[in-house]
């Protein structure tokens, strides 16, 4: 079917539909949009919170950043202060800290938590520090200062 | 056709329509740190309160949840013989579909004549982790709840911008002249917050005399936060996004 027959087709189609119709198709167009929006959505979490294969918890996670440094923070609940792993490179943080007891959710046992976090800048990972408190770690991550300087002639 | 959409879209379904007499109703929806999500759940597990409905839409995402091999709606109401409602959502609601939700539970609160609607919320604070206390703020839209707020410790919210579900909410209420109490607990963004939602039911617990019991939630609190990082997962994409991004595509 070339373009232009396909063009006349769709023309008298539309004078076929009344008004009724084509509210009708933009309702159901309407929901499948929102339908899809909110399934990805779920499945993202899913994945952005578990690996069941390691039968890890990935914690919440919130990132900021200010002028000097790179804080990451995480909810880790029930982790205890000495198990905690804290990695980082240039541009990656990477924790893993035991739960005091193990964590049930769909039939799966989890025992740890792990994540690996990209950091939105470039940071000095040997001057980092990191506290905790009720079941909150953050990391403060200066960034690294990559420039030559430039004079004021 | 797209006239009583709403009307037609959204409702509350009732099990028993027993009237009380001017009840209390509670209001716990997924928001900032799930305050109110983790308030009214638990003040509904403390006092033991059965469902007495839910919300329904074909507007909603199809989901169910299962509970002890029990199918629920993620929106539901319960209520006690002590002239109490709760509100609670298990999902999020999306903005898109703010309005008509509003406006169904509020055309039902009128008709069930409410003495007041006590919204729980939490309001993001960046120090939240220094902060021992987090302090307790609310907006009272009659004499009778301020009058309930001066025997507390909570604050009253001097200034500030209110949007998202809450706002929704007391706009609707005030417009139809329901009475109306919005605390609003200092508590984290998008961690779930259980010591803010304490700090709250304490302040209820003391203008309200409805005598919660604190100390299961207290030492539950590090399990509660687990078990709803999926819950707070799905709210913070939607407080990131007051406004849906797709809109111009629907008509595209």
């Amino acid at each position: 079917m070339n373009m232009s027959s396909e063009r006349r087709d769709k023309e008298e189609e539309g004078e076929r539909r009344d008004i009724f119709d084509v509210i009708e198709e933009m309702d159901r167009r309407m929901r499948k949009i929102m339908e899809r929006a909110f399934s990805s959505m779920i499945m993202d979490v899913d994945e952005q919170l578990y690996d069941i294969e390691r039968r890890e918890l990935k914690p919440l996670t919130q990132i900021s950043e200010t002028d000097e440094e790179v804080i990451v923070t995480l909810d880790i609940p029930c982790a205890s202060k000495e198990s905690i792993e804290l990695k980082a490179t240039e541009d990656t943080l990477f924790i893993r800290a035991r739960m005091d007891r193990c964590i049930t959710f769909s039939n799966v046992e989890f025992e740890n938590y792990s994540k690996s976090v990209r950091l939105p800048a470039r940071v000095e990972p040997k001057y980092a520090r990191a506290s905790f408190r009720n079941g909150i770690l953050q990391v403060r991550l200066p960034k690294k200062f990559e420039g030559t300087e430039i004079n004021i002639g | 056709m797209l006239i009583g959409r709403s009307d037609a879209n959204m409702k509350v379904v009732e099990y028993d329509s027993s009237k009380m007499e001017s009840p209390y109703i509670f209001i716990g929806l997924p928001d900032v740190g799930l305050v109110g999500s983790i308030a009214v759940s638990y003040m509904i597990e403390s006092i033991k309160m059965t469902e007495i409905g839910y919300v329904e839409s074909d507007l909603f995402p199809p989901l169910l949840l299962v509970r002890n091999g029990e199918v629920k709606n993620p929106i539901r109401l319960y209520s006690n013989t002590t002239n109490i409602i709760a509100l609670i959502s298990e999902m999020p609601i999306h903005p898109s579909l703010l309005q008509e939700f509003v406006t169904s539970i509020a055309e039902w609160f009128k008709k069930v004549n409410p003495r007041l609607v006590v919204s729980i919320t939490g309001i993001p604070v960046q120090n939240r982790l220094n902060i021992d206390k987090p302090k307790v703020f609310y907006i009272a839209t009659d004499e009778h709840a301020s009058s309930l707020m001066r025997s507390t410790q909570a604050l009253v919210f001097e200034e500030g911008i209110l949007f998202g579900a809450y706002a929704a909410i007391l706009k609707a209420c005030m417009s139809r002249s329901i009475p109306t109490l919005t605390l609003f607990t200092q508590s984290h963004l998008n961690f779930p917050d259980p010591f803010a939602s304490i700090e709250a039911l304490e302040v209820l617990n003391k203008a309200l005399n409805i005598g919660i019991d604190l100390n299961e939630l207290r030492e539950e609190a590090e399990m509660i936060r687990i078990k709803t990082r999926e819950l707070m997962k799905q709210t913070e994409s939607m407080l990131a996004e007051p406004r849906l991004k797709a809109t111009p595509t629907f008509y595209g």
